[in-house]
């Protein structure tokens, strides 16, 4: 799913406007809950944390808060119309896509991020996710034993891994682990080790990014 | 469900022969274990045991894993050795450090064992500690008349070497002896602990055994109600009384079969519509009580498996989870600093100083008594720090008076992250406290609530 | 409605005595002394930086459930004088003050009268409960009950007329000894003496302590008990028992052997604590007559014949020594047994 980390509150604090006078917070019930960012749990404890901040400042900001299923579909965000009308100011703490299409179905609102949207990721035990996908648009996992080259190498390498690779650890940083020795591992495991040799040829970004923004549509609703 | 076989017990691992309805199930074909005590429904995988299982009570029962302390050589506990002709019998315990209590034993029973079947064979016993179980000390008495040589060592003063040559210093002797070496292994948990703590939503405890750790006022009690630990699950301590802990085991068993009830009268339901099946409450119980619900696609909480600490409520990220009673609403006052204690340390504390002293400790103070303080949401002790111009201290249990193991330590990283937000946007973070007592340190509650009041309150 | 008679108000008679109100059962409580709580109310809890598990926290909660449980009838001051047994019912007689309380139509006795320590047995020599620098475990438990240095960071009190810059302790005091009548191990001093030793080393981090063990036992569940724990935190340990104690002026010297190099060593001590044995109580004699138990060699209280055919159930270190959690585990399963047994008689 789509993880993303709640922001340091004070940058959070500082993006608001300095003449705030009233502030809808809206939560996203799906990734971000899962990964315990921005669900209704946080948007209420950020909602009494600024609560709190204003109040000691003396500044009188009415906060309210309204947590919906997805920010990313049109019916969900119909259920923010009234909140929406009482407000100027909207932080949303979904994440990217949901914050943009917020400020796309209500353009005249100012609608702020309250997250950092960090990657495609598991989680890998609780309370930890780890990124797993680039969603570069042209799956290879067949061919490397189920490990993804482009989201789990640092260098994104396709043909082995670079010499710094060292004890299974990446040279970038020591709490890195080194993608290609778990390739290699899961490869030697299911025998696979003698497809690895078999050579990679560059892929094709253009699915990736440097085809420009991606969209597609299924054919099943669109007729020519 | 229809048609699935229903017992009593299952033992995962070794069994013992009871007057139960009961089963057997190696750790390796156990797969799942959903359901609650007197209603537990086992899945397995193998030919000998149908797919599904219902039981109402579960006793894990593990062999240990064996680790050779002396490359070469024999291990004490196996039964099946070779003496080498000629050569004497050399016994060997706490080495390098102190074996567990029953090895004492195994130890006597087999010096004795071989000195009655080679009376003139030459037999050494080196230890560091004779441990006393049972009638351990009869057994060393008729070993050193049946001519067992026993020599005690301190740590570092024995070595063995590669040959399996022991060098020995001590007072005015000094030995090197080679013979058929059988020494006490190192006892370990076995690899399935880390699979079973998995399935049984058990938390793992020390050097990788289940739940080590006492659980509240009987040791074979897994977290998990209906779910005990014996031997190689528990520690290796857990040999040494075996016979005991199985024993009052056994009748907590009978009695959980008379029937049990709700340890907590409160109701609490999960929103079906809220629930995205994070599972993190699931990962937090630390009493396996919240499960999926197989039908509706959310958890729910399994009322007679729940102890009732609200972990789960406090960390659901879509606060789904619902309890039909509000600890915050016990607060009437905003004028007293707040005190959030925990019913299982700090409150029999502080009646234990009312009646040692007449003096109720609490008195000034606006008290929120809570079953446990991982009760302790966030946002509301946010919400008190704003409503309130006094502060608010937190009064948690020590490890062991923690009824839910893990909630006092889960207590701390709510405080710790209040304290970093507060930091963050420049505001008092010194009016969050946050202290671990045991039920016992009345005087010292007492004092320290006294203390406190002059220093706060004006 | 079965009615049970509970003789003896410490840990064990409580515990069970809560486990069957809970059940639905109807329990009368005895306690011969004016409080609640037996040997263990006065023990203190041995916190240093981490949670060492001497299983008091388990306690409180078992008595403040006595006090809260409206099944349970609790008579203080009763002293269990006779007892008659007829038609499978019991009657008590108590006496209470000097005067003489009958209790009749009992269905089943637990008996849990607990055990005397040592030193109440007042053996040895005058000395030791004279001079102010030997103390008991007993003592110290009582120094650590007043503590107020884990929450209010004030010093540890030692209730001494002098400041101690080292203490050595001696297990196996009335233990493992037959000359004092006691062959067998008490279980519980090796724990809760290096628990002390752990509290007195983390407040005084430059005082100098030592245990004198024979054979560190493995006290009940406490695991992480070894020699190279007291290695690592600075508290010697010797695995013999001193040979002799001599009273020097301010110090206690204590004669032991080097087992290592066979020689005499002495060492010197400011302060002396002796463990406790766990010693049979004052009335188990009596208890034997009454309920037709029988003495181990020990002295402790046996069963001749099982609790379900005879009524009367054992729990607690009246038969025996037992750490904390090991006498309510057992005493639950009394509990339990009597709980099972019932509803299978009525079903």
């Amino acid at each position: 799913m789509i993880v993303g980390k709640l922001k340091e509150v004070n940058e959070i604090k500082d993006s608001l406007p300095a003449d705030l006078e009233s502030l809808l917070i809206v939560g996203c019930g799906s990734c971000v809950s899962v990964s315990l960012a921005g669900g209704e749990r946080e948007a209420e404890s950020l909602k009494n944390l600024l609560d709190f901040y204003y109040q000691t400042n003396n500044q009188e900001v009415a906060i309210e808060t309204e947590t919906i299923k997805r920010q990313c579909d049109d019916e969900f965000l119909d259920e923010l119309e009234l909140a929406m009308a009482r407000n100027q100011i909207v932080l949303s703490l979904a994440c990217g896509v949901g914050v943009q299409h917020l400020a796309i179905k209500y353009p005249d609102k100012i609608v702020l991020p309250g997250l950092d949207t960090t990657f495609y990721g598991r989680t890998s035990a609780i309370g930890e996710w780890e990124e797993m996908c680039h969603g570069c648009g042209k799956c290879i996992l067949d061919q490397f034993a189920g490990v993804c080259p482009v989201a789990r190498c640092s260098k994104s390498l396709l043909n082995g891994p670079c010499g710094g690779s060292q004890d299974g650890i990446c040279e970038v940083d020591d709490s890195i682990e080194c993608g290609w020795q778990k390739i290699y591992d899961r490869a030697e495991k299911l025998g696979q080790l003698e497809s690895l040799l078999d050579f990679e040829s560059p892929k094709d970004w253009s699915t990736h990014k440097d085809g420009g923004v991606r969209s597609h549509k299924d054919p099943e609703f669109f007729q020519e | 469900m229809a048609g699935i076989p229903e017992y009593e017990l299952a033992w995962i691992g070794d069994k013992v022969e009871t007057n139960f309805n009961d089963i057997q199930i190696s750790a390796e074909d156990l797969v799942a274990c959903q359901g609650e005590i007197g209603d537990f429904i086992l899945t397995c995988n193998d030919q000998s045991n149908p797919d599904k299982i219902k039981v109402d009570n579960i006793i894990i029962n593990l062999p240990y894993q064996e680790e050779a302390v002396i490359d070469g050589g024999v291990s004490l506990l196996d039964h099946n050795y070779n003496l080498e002709a000629d050569r004497p019998a050399i016994i060997l315990q706490d080495y390098p450090d102190l074996s567990a209590a029953f090895i004492s034993r195994e130890g006597l029973k087999r010096s004795l064992e071989i000195k009655n079947d080679y009376p003139d064979k030459e037999v050494y016993y080196f230890y560091q500690g004779m441990r006393f179980l049972e009638d351990n000390d009869r057994l060393y008495e008729e070993a050193r008349k049946a001519g067992v040589v026993f020599l005690k060592f301190d740590i570092g003063q024995l070595t063995v070497s590669e040959d399996l040559k022991i060098k020995y210093k001590r007072e005015d002797l000094e030995l090197e002896l080679t013979g058929t070496m059988m020494a006490a292994p190192e006892l370990k948990a076995t690899n399935e602990t880390k699979r079973l703590a998995k399935i049984f939503n058990l938390a793992e405890g020390y050097q990788d055994y289940l739940q080590l750790d006492n659980i509240y006022l009987q040791p074979t009690l897994s977290g998990r109600r209906g779910v005990y630990l014996l031997r190689g699950s528990r520690g290796p301590t857990a040999l040494t009384y075996f016979k005991e802990e199985l024993d009052f085991t056994l009748k907590e068993v009978a009695r959980n079969l008379t029937g049990v009830e709700e340890i907590d009268s409160y109701e609490r339901t999960v929103d079906d519509q809220k629930c995205i099946l994070c599972y993190t409450c699931y990962r937090v119980c630390p009493h396996g009580a919240i499960q999926r619900d197989a039908e509706l696609n959310s958890m729910k909480v399994m009322n007679l498996a729940c102890q009732g600490c609200n972990l789960c409520i406090s960390r659901c990220p879509t606060s789904a989870i619902e309890i039909d009673y509000d600890y915050f609403q016990q607060k009437d006052s905003f004028d007293e600093t707040t005190l959030i204690i925990c019913e299982n340390s700090a409150e029999i504390a502080a009646e234990k100083y009312d009646s040692m002293t007449g003096e109720d400790p609490l008195s000034g103070f606006q008290e929120i008594v809570v079953p446990c303080v991982s009760t302790v949401e966030r946002k509301k002790v946010i919400k008190l720090l704003a409503e309130d111009s006094t502060d608010i201290m937190i009064l948690g249990c020590v490890a062991e008076a923690c009824k839910h193991l893990t909630g006092h330590d889960r207590c701390q990283q709510v405080v710790d992250r209040i304290k970093e937000d507060l930091e963050k946007l420049d505001l008092n973070q010194d009016r969050v406290h946050y202290k671990r007592l045991s039920p016992r340190m009345a005087k010292d509650l007492g004092g320290f609530l006294a203390d406190w009041k002059e220093a706060v309150i004006q | 409605m079965t009615r049970i008679g509970v003789i003896g108000g410490g840990i064990a008679g409580s515990t069970v005595a809560v486990e069957l109100a809970e059940a639905g059962f109807d329990v009368t409580l005895f306690e011969k002394t004016d409080e609640i709580g037996g040997q263990i109310s006065e023990f203190g809890c041995k916190a240093t930086d981490i949670c060492t598990r001497c299983n008091l926290c388990l306690v409180d909660s078992v008595f403040n459930q006595l006090h809260q449980d409206s099944n349970i009838e609790i008579n203080k001051s009763h002293q269990v004088i006779d007892s008659y047994k007829e038609n499978d019912r019991f009657t008590l007689y108590c006496e209470e003050d000097g005067v003489e309380k009958v209790y009749k139509d009992f269905d089943r006795i637990i008996l849990a009268t607990g055990y005397r320590r040592w030193s109440d047995l007042e053996t040895g020599t005058p000395e030791i409960f004279t001079d102010q620098r030997i103390i008991w475990s007993g003592q110290f438990e009582e120094i650590l009950f007043k503590r107020r240095d884990y929450l209010q960071n004030k010093d540890l009190e030692l209730d001494l007329d002098f400041k101690p810059e080292s203490a050595y302790f001696i297990q196996c005091n009335g233990s493992r000894s037959p000359q004092e009548k006691a062959a067998y191990c008490s279980r519980v001093c090796c724990g809760y003496n290096y628990r002390i030793a752990r509290v007195l080393r983390e407040t005084y981090p430059e005082m100098e302590i030592g245990i004198f063990f024979i054979d560190m036992q493995e006290s009940g569940f406490l695991t992480d008990l070894s020699f190279q724990k007291l290695i690592d935190e600075g508290i010697k340990y010797f695995n013999c028992k001193p040979l002799r104690i001599n009273k020097r002026d301010e110090k206690i010297e204590i004669a032991y052997e080097d087992q290592e190099v066979g020689e005499m060593k002495k060492v010197k001590t400011d302060l002396l604590v002796l463990s406790e044995g766990i010693h049979p109580g004052k009335e188990n004699e009596l208890w034997s007559k009454l309920f037709n138990l029988q003495l181990n060699s020990d002295g402790f209280l046996e069963e001749i014949n099982p609790g379900k055919d005879t009524g009367v159930y054992l729990a607690g270190t009246v038969s025996g020594p037992g750490d904390i959690a090991t006498t309510i585990s057992k005493s639950k399963s009394v509990a339990n047994e009597i709980i099972a047994l019932e509803k299978e008689v009525v079903s």
